[in-house]
């Protein structure tokens, strides 16, 4: 997938479930990578609840609160006085 | 599509804004060709367009930086946090066996006290038999053994549940020793055949399941 996609997809997961799908398809191999700190038997578990938790976090994600070019520009420079 | 690139305007920006140039987020930005082009323009030619395009260019690049390390994070501390919650549930809710015993000699448990049945101690104590049969765990092999004649399960026994030699035993029944090792190792090659054949069985049968 490409990078560019990952904002419009976490956007759209908001309504549409495919979105939310294929964003959860992004982070397959952190969260295969996760179960590893638990014992096997738990896995299907810890992956369960994982799955309960990042899809809540990708639904509640504010995108508007990335600062933009400008914003940083605003917020990095101090006001000149002219 | 093509802008001309004014490198007086750049420059000028460049120097108004040094503290913006300084910031990891934006040199890391800038290191992108793409943008970079996406910003010479916009700074060259700053209509609305192409400013609200250098906006979202580092949206973009801003939002998978933050948005990844965000979810990395949230699953690394909620997979630490949820064998913190098993194990609490685990030591509220102890099974019978696990439960520490309140003893005043160090820590122990009620499986600690449980009988050892394995355990050679408990076993020489209470199996004591004179018949081979008896003392066979595996019912294949308790099967090879009852089919063998009475005289090669009488040196079967003798050799294996007494411990006894060929010649010992050819002593005891008052016959060459020759014939005992002969009896002896017929009874094991055919203990071999019954055992293997068994096994083929299961193999074969095994196979036919796996085909299904």
């Amino acid at each position: 997938m490409n990078n560019n996609k990952l904002i419009f997809l976490v956007e759209s997961s908001k309504h549409d479930n495919m979105a939310l799908l294929a964003v959860l398809k992004y982070f397959e191999p952190k969260l295969k990578s996760c179960l590893y700190q638990t014992q096997p038997f738990n896995r299907e578990d810890l992956r369960q609840d994982l799955l309960i938790k990042l899809i809540n976090t990708i639904k509640e994600y504010d995108i508007h609160s990335i600062p933009g070019f400008w914003d940083m520009k605003n917020r990095l420079v101090p006001r000149k006085i002219n | 599509m093509s802008f001309k690139i004014d490198k007086e305007k750049i420059k000028k920006f460049e120097e108004e804004n040094f503290e913006l140039f300084q910031n990891n987020l934006i040199i890391s930005f800038l290191k992108n060709p793409v943008n970079k082009d996406v910003y010479w323009q916009a700074i060259s030619n700053p209509t609305p367009e192409n400013k609200y395009k250098l906006d979202c260019l580092f949206k973009n690049f801003y939002f998978n930086i933050r948005f990844i390390s965000h979810i990395s994070t949230t699953l690394k501390y909620n997979s630490i946090n949820y064998d913190k919650r098993l194990r609490l549930l685990q030591n509220r809710f102890l099974t019978t066996l696990d439960a520490p015993i309140n003893s005043e000699e160090g820590e122990e448990s009620f499986v600690d006290l449980l009988i050892d049945l394995e355990s050679s101690a408990y076993s020489t104590n209470l199996s004591f038999s004179d018949d081979i049969s008896e003392q066979v765990v595996n019912p294949k092999l308790y099967e090879a053994l009852n089919s063998l004649t009475d005289k090669q399960r009488e040196i079967i026994n003798l050799a294996y549940v007494k411990g006894y030699s060929d010649t010992e035993i050819a002593l005891l029944l008052d016959k060459s020793q020759q014939a005992v090792s002969k009896t002896h190792k017929k009874a094991l090659n055919k203990l071999l055949n019954l055992l293997s054949v068994e096994k083929e069985k299961q193999n074969k049968d095994r196979k036919e399941i796996y085909n299904c």
